[in-house]
């Protein structure tokens, strides 16, 4: 377990350099000079100014160099100053990890929470009215997308219930103030999880369904146990295996929903900062952006990996 | 009084809620497990204490006075009034001095003795990443650091002519190649210091010196030889600069204006970034990058009773619903840019007052000669031809813009009678079957930004109808200001926001033409143009040279100039706007 752990992180690390490595060149592939967008239509009539800004930054310099002094930074926690605030981009990173972190996690809990209670709800009440409801419970989440219904829930909650603050921006403290946060992150992070949780209550119903078909559970009946604690204990745990695995996966639709979700409420997160970023080719807030992004994966695929024994005994980590 | 924590329930905003909040988590409570028991009493316990910060209506600082004192002692004038007071007068036969009564640009006092707390929460629509004026470049930037700085000069109200602000007068020879400015006495920085004539002399060297990067350089050389305008400039005394210049300069009091020279000490301009210090009406006191920029009022600004807000909170808002959500919520008190389409209903809200002013906004097309056919002027009038304006303000602006046939705001301070080609489909049609070029591939590059995308494709849907086989590549900002720089585009679209002066938007037709099209009539009357100070004359020439390049197969094709739209709080009283859309936050207040 430890040796797989330690083997784990060592791919972590190689897929976080990869990436990074990729999108440091690829950014600069595809276009879009900094100093352009800086200085716009002017940039034509005074490419002294262009010129100017790309000598500060380093941006004339052949790539390679470029890589090699980011590299350089990198390994010793310096990952750059933003080419237009002038902020290192560590600080910048950090400040948005505040809200996003936060962030995530509460989206997290209700793609779990909301996910898990529809697929049960419809597995073990199967053919019910109540299974009709958390069916169209689902369907409902998987058709709106995350940025159409953060609209909606800012708008309804927001302002004409007004039980949620519109800037969300303005209650994050999640250290000193968790509750405020929570506050703030309650609409924005029922946005974010709406669309995976649908996905994983259609999982979960559907492979507990089967697990409840299955021989075992046949037993299970037979010896007298009481049906909550077989379709608990016995098939639900079963049924949990595919479902975490596509809690994994869903944490990549998580992150892309927070960029659009960190727009609708104000939120000064990650993906709002990585959507400005790119749109201003601002190079090195993107490469810490993305810096966080591939470390986020590759921390939650190693966790989606270390819970699997814990769910049935006859996984091996090795 | 009210305590705070009072203040902060969100449910206790008097906006009343059609649905009981309790009803509403039983229902929640009966569809499953769904809330988060930390996220549900934070947000809906009654005894939860309310985030401090969760409505920003309380987050007002501890320095907040809710008895705040209308400013009662001075005689305050009207901006119609100041504008009346400016005076331009010869005091000697080879000089001209320009000055204006201090105090005249506060404005008319609030009815009530006694305001409520004086802090205001503007709703921008980008975060602030710069406060050094000197470098900024763009709109949303210079938000904040147009209170805490300021210039010799400032923007009329009225009449948008520059007037003496933080310089007392100005008087300049016959010739307009000597100016002396005399700079107010008793303005201090928010450091403490007093500002003097030194400080002019520093902050225009700084703008002026290429390492600093600023985009306002190019005001202050002569765009040949990218030499500096001034021969000499120079502190003759603590309080006065005289400046000489290599080439006359009517109206020099322009370069002092704050949005192209700010004045900056110079001991503190190693930090101006991050901890700007001006002369403003209002200090820097915290920046929290994309959350909130602060602003405090400065009680030791020059003008008696100004301002008369405590505080500014500058809040980022990017999205335009959330932006308006958050001002219908009461948690803004002032937005910039309102969704458009919902300008007429906001309009009709009584709890709103929406002000919408023609901007200096002006969305136009760059023709290529460089790809034939557009190298055949007749081509290119019969495209300018082709182009319906108030389709495209209906269809981009929803009928609120205004049609523009040169890029010079239509509220500039030099009337311009233009007399471009007529909207005429039939007769641009006909023009292009006599070229033989009917059907001609065209593709528009457009930005895919606002409402720019969509003027090109209502200048596109007008080209179809003439027989031009037109389509809109919709590019993202890098990509668009690549294949820009490089010439890579046939038709291309964009939108400038500049000064009022036609002067450096005529350049636009003149030596700054990017297609390479030059007209050596055209340049002589723009530069003769700038060399003359009556307005009559300079509008006579300005419009001898715009109608001279649309007539005769300009490059450049004007479509519509957009609304400078703002929509806050009828509470909000005393701002004023400007179609440049600079900001001025000294003479606004709340009423009670």
């Amino acid at each position: 377990m430890g040796a797989y752990v330690v083997r784990r992180l060592a791919w972590a690390l190689v897929v976080t350099v990869g990436v990074t490595t990729l999108v440091f060149f690829l950014i600069r592939a595809i276009g879009g000079d900094p100093a352009l967008i800086r200085y716009g239509e002017m940039a034509r009539e005074h490419p002294e100014l262009a010129e100017e800004f790309r000598r500060q930054h380093g941006l004339d310099k052949p790539l390679v160099e470029q890589y090699w002094v980011f590299v350089n930074g990198a390994v010793r926690g310096d990952l750059g100053n933003s080419l237009y605030s002038g902020q290192p981009a560590f600080d910048i990173l950090k400040r948005g990890l505040g809200v996003t972190v936060p962030l995530a996690i509460m989206s997290l809990a209700f793609t779990v929470l909301i996910g898990m209670t529809l697929g049960m709800t419809g597995a073990f009440n199967h053919r019910t009215w109540l299974d009709g409801v958390a069916s169209i419970a689902s369907l409902v989440g998987v058709a709106l997308p995350s940025f159409y219904l953060a609209m909606l829930l800012l708008l309804t909650g927001g302002l004409w219930l007004g039980w949620f603050p519109i800037i969300g921006s303005l209650g994050i403290d999640a250290l000193g103030d968790p509750l405020g946060t929570a506050h703030s992150l309650f609409l924005p992070s029922l946005a974010v999880a709406m669309y995976s949780s649908a996905s994983i209550s259609r999982m979960l119903r559907s492979s507990t369904l089967e697990e409840l078909r299955r021989p075992y559970v046949l037993v299970a009946r037979a010896k007298g146990l009481p049906s909550s604690v077989v379709k608990t204990r016995h098939a639900l745990r079963n049924a949990l295996i595919p479902t975490v695995t596509l809690i994994g996966l869903h944490v990549a639709d998580l992150i892309s929903g927070l960029i659009f979700v960190e727009v609708v409420f104000t939120l000064p997160g990650v993906g709002r900062l990585f959507l400005e970023a790119v749109s201003s080719r601002d190079y090195i807030v993107i490469q810490a952006a993305v810096f966080f992004f591939a470390i986020s994966f590759s921390v939650v695929n190693l966790i989606t990996d270390l819970l699997y024994p814990l769910l049935n005994p006859k996984v091996r980590l090795e | 009084m009210t305590s705070r924590s009072e203040e902060t329930r969100p449910e206790d905003d008097g906006r009343g809620s059609p649905v009981d909040r309790r009803t509403f988590l039983k229902w929640m409570g009966y569809g499953g497990s769904l809330v988060a028991a930390g996220s549900l009493a934070a947000a809906c316990g009654e005894d939860a204490p309310a985030p401090d910060t969760a409505a920003p209506a309380t987050a007002a600082p501890t320095t907040a006075a809710p008895t705040t004192a209308a400013p009662t002692t001075a005689a305050p004038t009207t901006t119609a009034a100041m504008a009346a007071e400016t005076t331009t007068a010869l005091t000697e036969a080879s000089t001209t001095t320009v000055t204006v009564a201090p105090g005249t640009t506060a404005p008319p006092p609030p009815p009530e003795p006694e305001l409520p707390p004086q802090n205001i929460r503007l709703g921008i629509d980008g975060s602030i990443q710069n406060f050094d004026y000197h470098k900024q470049f763009n709109l949303t930037d210079a938000w904040a650091p147009s209170q805490i700085f300021r210039g010799l000069s400032d923007l009329d109200p009225v009449t948008y002519r520059h007037v003496p602000e933080q310089a007392m007068s100005w008087e300049f020879s016959d010739d307009y190649m000597e100016w002396t400015f005399n700079v107010r006495r008793g303005i201090h920085f928010h450091n403490g210091r007093e500002m003097t004539a030194d400080d002019v002399v520093y902050s225009t060297m700084r703008v002026l010196n290429p390492e600093t990067g600023s985009a306002y350089r190019a005001s202050f050389v002569n765009a040949e030889t990218d030499e500096s305008l001034f021969k000499t400039i120079e502190a003759t005394d603590s309080h006065t600069i005289h400046i000489t210049l290599h080439q006359p300069h009517p109206r020099l009091e322009e370069l002092f204006f704050v949005h192209v020279n700010a004045i900056m000490p110079q001991e503190a301009i190693a930090d101006m970034n991050t901890n700007p210090v001006g002369s403003g009406p209002f200090r820097f006191k915290e920046h929290i990058p994309d959350v909130v920029t602060i602003l405090e009022k400065n009680t030791n600004y020059w003008e008696e009773d100004l301002p008369i807000l405590d505080e500014i909170r500058m809040i980022p808002i990017p999205d335009e619903t959330s932006r308006l959500a958050a001002l219908r919520a009461g948690e803004v008190d002032w937005i910039r840019n309102p969704p458009r389409v919902e300008i007429p209903a906001l309009q009709a809200d009584d709890s709103l007052n929406v002000q919408v002013l023609p901007s200096t906004w002006v969305d136009w097309f760059r023709i290529s000669p460089r790809y034939p056919p557009l190298d055949n002027p007749n081509v290119r009038r019969a495209i300018a031809m082709s182009i319906n304006r108030d389709a495209a303000n209906e269809r981009a602006l929803f009928g609120l813009g205004a049609p523009a046939y040169t890029n010079v705001p239509p509220l500039s301070n030099v009337p311009l009678n233009i007399t471009p080609p007529p909207y005429d489909p039939e007769g641009a049609r006909a023009i292009l079957e006599a070229e033989g070029v009917l059907g001609f591939d065209l593709e528009l590059t457009a930005h895919d930004v606002a409402h720019i995308k969509k003027v090109a494709e209502s200048v596109a849907a007008d080209l179809q109808a003439v027989g031009i086989n037109a389509t809109v590549a919709a590019l993202e900002e890098g990509f668009w200001a690549n294949r820009w720089s490089q010439q890579d585009w046939q038709m291309a679209n964009s939108a400038s926001i500049s000064f009022m002066d036609p002067g450096p938007r005529s350049r636009f037709i003149g030596e700054g033409d990017v297609t390479g099209y030059t007209d050596p009539e055209i340049s002589a009357w723009i530069s003769e143009a700038s060399a003359v100070a009556d307005v009559e004359e300079r509008g006579r020439l300005y419009s001898m040279a715009w109608n001279k390049y649309l007539n005769e197969g300009a490059t450049f094709i004007a479509i519509v100039a957009a609304p400078y739209a703002v929509a806050m709080s009828n509470k909000v009283k005393g701002f004023p706007m400007f179609p440049e859309q600079q900001q001025r936050w000294e003479t606004a207040w709340i009423e009670a």
